[in-house]
């Protein structure tokens, strides 16, 4: 008998520690303070410092939100968005990439912004190419608060030492080709320092070399392309650097995007964005005036210009409390100070002349970038065509496959994979 | 009624008020174990992409399994970093443990050194490996130029890549299986091998008459243990080399995790989760069939 009441007893305790676990949830409920919850890709602490100072003032300003901030790898966003959005616990507001913004759209998960964004004063002071993002469809689905443009940068210092005139970077693929190995440094069969940086999987990098050849990212009717003669062409000059002249480093600095080999001063010359630029410097003070800048053109200019969005999850309950959020951070004011914290380019056209006047070489460099520039394709296939061009690009450098071959192969795969995931009858 | 049935209900009646006291492992273990794997299995008949599908589509997720070359390629790796694994780190473990059983000075530092890799998380470790395996300035290739040999490109070398990660995983897991080991030998009563040494049997052989027969329960456990982690390897190549060079190193459960929550394929993703049920299924089934043998030994 006595057991039996200490088994009931037990059982009582159980329910009642799961019925009390549950107890803030209601007081929050009786609080009328709006929480939003922000999840932002990227972790680098300039940004995590310039977004929290952010938050506190914006706080300070709206005492009726409160906005919770949490932040995370880009690799790690989608797995945790996804995971959120089926339990319906997700973010009001997201921070993500060109290629998030399109997926998620396409499945519904990303508000229509349009009733805002037409109601907003601020929106003829936004760059063209930035409000234009995320506009597809004939929807805007996010806010493109920093663009990412890469530019061509190269080491005088390098130059010099390697008997180059320091005054005279490639300008072609050819003279690419001819200065790279003389700028390469080996232990042995190891690269120490690269003549020209081309990660093996670093599709940022291909993509712009197709583009300036002539090729289009996407046709016209929304299908790859990769397989066209102009990116078998790019692909052929990239393999001859990384397979057959070997001037690229290998690093098992997995943060690559973030601490790009450049910026750590094993290169001499990069595709890279004016983060990594800023970071060298301060990195290796006494070589900033060594840093030149050059486009390579042939049939255009091209280079890579992702850029990281805010959006509205579908699911938010606070949906006017989020775009005020925005809104705010795209405010003059928070976009220098933004600008200030972390070297982005402020988007607003009010800001181009005060941020020229800063630094002229490197941000007229910039905004060339942007305006030659180009991110991933607003289709809800993105991920899938940078998985295949990175399997290209790997057969291609390790030598499985001439280059032609593997587009073709990686393309038909392609299709099959879209057919698979039902983007293609 | 016959006996032994009335015994089992009466057992049955004095556990009951156990097994009320672990219900809420029941619970758990059913919501988050044995739930999700059915739902895994649902799942895997379906076109699911977490939003907008999940329509019936029978077997084709397995058909599109056996015709997909990244998902081969995973299993071949998988296959070969179990079979690569396994065995070296039992044995490794097992001479780790037989040595450190004897009376020698510091076997306490030396036991908790070897055991060190095993408690700390995958993530610090794949990070310090990374800078070890580094082809410019990693602590192996300075090694390797120190001694006169080649420096070598370790995880972008795409025959060597895999190797790099079996030989991290090996060094992480011999501290767990040693240890265990360790319980084993002692468990083995003195006298059988006082009673060989009267006898003037070797040590070579006492190992192999008396020791490896008596610890052959610990080494079915520590089999399917260490079969079971090797085929869900997952984290060091998540991190270390994302499945490459040119895929070298994927994985199965990286192919899952890539399917499931890159290319919102859960479907597709959850028929590679039953493939690999069953693999683990086997192996467990294999421990309830062998396990056991050398228990009555004792």
């Amino acid at each position: 008998m006595k057991r039996k009441w200490m088994m009931v007893l037990f059982l009582l305790v159980c329910v009642s520690m799961a019925l009390f676990a549950g107890g803030d949830q209601e007081k929050d409920g009786q609080d009328e303070k709006v929480t939003l919850k922000l999840w932002r890709m990227g972790t680098q602490e300039n940004w995590v410092t310039y977004t929290k100072s952010f938050i506190a003032d914006f706080e300070a300003t709206h005492p009726n939100i409160e906005v919770e901030y949490e932040y995370m790898p880009p690799v790690d966003l989608p797995q945790k968005l996804n995971t959120a959005f089926v339990a319906g616990i997700g973010p009001d507001i997201i921070g993500c990439s060109i290629q998030h913004t399109s997926e998620y759209a396409a499945k519904g998960k990303f508000l229509e912004l349009d009733d805002y964004v037409d109601n907003w004063a601020a929106k003829d002071d936004v760059m063209e190419s930035m409000l234009n993002t995320a506009y597809f469809n004939d929807n805007y689905y996010a806010l493109a608060y920093h663009p990412d443009p890469y530019v061509f940068v190269y080491r005088k210092d390098l130059f010099r030492k390697a008997g180059l005139d320091p005054e005279d970077p490639p300008e072609s693929w050819e003279e690419l080709l001819e200065v790279a190995p003389q700028l390469t440094e080996r232990d042995g069969e190891i690269v120490t320092r690269a003549g020209f940086l081309m990660p093996i999987d670093d599709f940022l990098t291909f993509v712009p070399f197709a583009v300036m050849n002539g090729a289009s990212y996407i046709s016209d009717d929304n299908m790859p392309t990769f397989n066209q003669p102009e990116w078998v062409e790019a692909l052929e000059v990239l393999t001859k650097l990384v397979k057959d002249e070997r001037v690229t480093i290998e690093t098992t600095n997995n943060m690559e995007w973030t601490t790009s080999s450049f910026a750590k001063g094993n290169a001499a010359i990069a595709q890279v964005n004016s983060t990594m630029v800023d970071t060298f410097k301060k990195s290796y003070p006494e070589l900033k005036d060594d840093v030149g800048f050059f486009a390579i053109e042939r049939e255009r200019k091209s280079n890579w210009n992702g850029a990281w969005l805010f959006a509205i999850s579908a699911d938010s309950k606070h949906p006017d409390e989020a775009f005020e959020f925005i809104s705010e951070w795209f405010s003059p004011e928070a976009m220098w100070n933004m600008y200030e914290a972390t070297g982005n380019l402020p988007v607003l056209k009010s800001l181009e002349e005060r941020f020229s006047a800063v630094d002229p070489e490197l941000n007229s460099a910039l905004f060339s970038g942007v305006e030659h520039g180009l991110g991933n394709p607003l289709v809800p296939w993105a991920t899938l065509q940078i998985a295949a061009i990175r399997k290209a690009m790997g057969e291609a450098f390790y030598g499985e496959k001439t280059p032609k071959q593997a587009l073709e192969d990686n393309y038909e795969l392609l299709l099959n994979e879209m057919k698979e995931a039902g983007y293609l009858d | 009624m016959p006996k032994h049935r009335l015994l089992k209900r009466h057992q049955y009646a004095d556990n009951g008020a156990g097994h009320l006291m672990i219900l809420p492992c029941y619970i758990i273990y059913l919501l988050f174990v044995l739930l999700p794997v059915l739902m895994s299995v649902w799942y895997s008949f379906r076109s699911y992409d977490l939003f907008t599908k999940n329509d019936f589509v029978g077997l084709k997720n397995y058909i599109r399994l056996v015709t997909d070359p990244l998902f081969i390629r995973s299993v071949k790796n998988t296959l070969y970093y179990a079979v690569g694994t396994i065995i070296p780190q039992l044995g490794i473990g097992l001479l780790l443990a037989a040595g450190l059983n004897r009376r020698i000075r510091g076997k306490e530092v030396l036991r908790l050194a070897f055991y060190l890799p095993y408690l700390v998380s995958m993530v610090s470790v794949s990070m310090l490996w990374l800078w070890i395996y580094d082809p410019a300035t990693g602590v192996l290739n300075s090694l390797l130029k120190s001694i006169g040999m080649s420096p070598r490109r370790w995880l972008f070398d795409q025959q060597l890549a895999l190797k790099s990660l079996m030989a991290m995983g090996i060094w992480k897991m011999v501290g767990y299986n040693m240890v265990l080991f360790l319980a084993g030998l002692q468990q083995i009563p003195q006298h059988l091998y006082e009673a060989a040494e009267i006898d003037g049997i070797s040590p070579y052989r006492q190992f192999l008459h008396i020791t490896f027969p008596l610890l052959q329960p610990t080494t079915f456990f520590l089999f399917i243990i260490n079969s079971i982690q090797s085929f869900a390897v997952f984290e060091q190549v998540n991190i270390m080399t994302s499945g490459g060079p040119n895929n070298a190193t994927t994985t199965i459960v990286h192919q899952l995790y890539t399917r499931g929550f890159v290319n919102y394929q859960m479907g597709y993703a959850s028929s590679m989760g039953v493939v690999l049920l069953i693999f683990t299924m086997i192996l467990t089934l294999l421990n309830f069939r062998y396990g056991k043998e050398g228990n009555d030994l004792l």
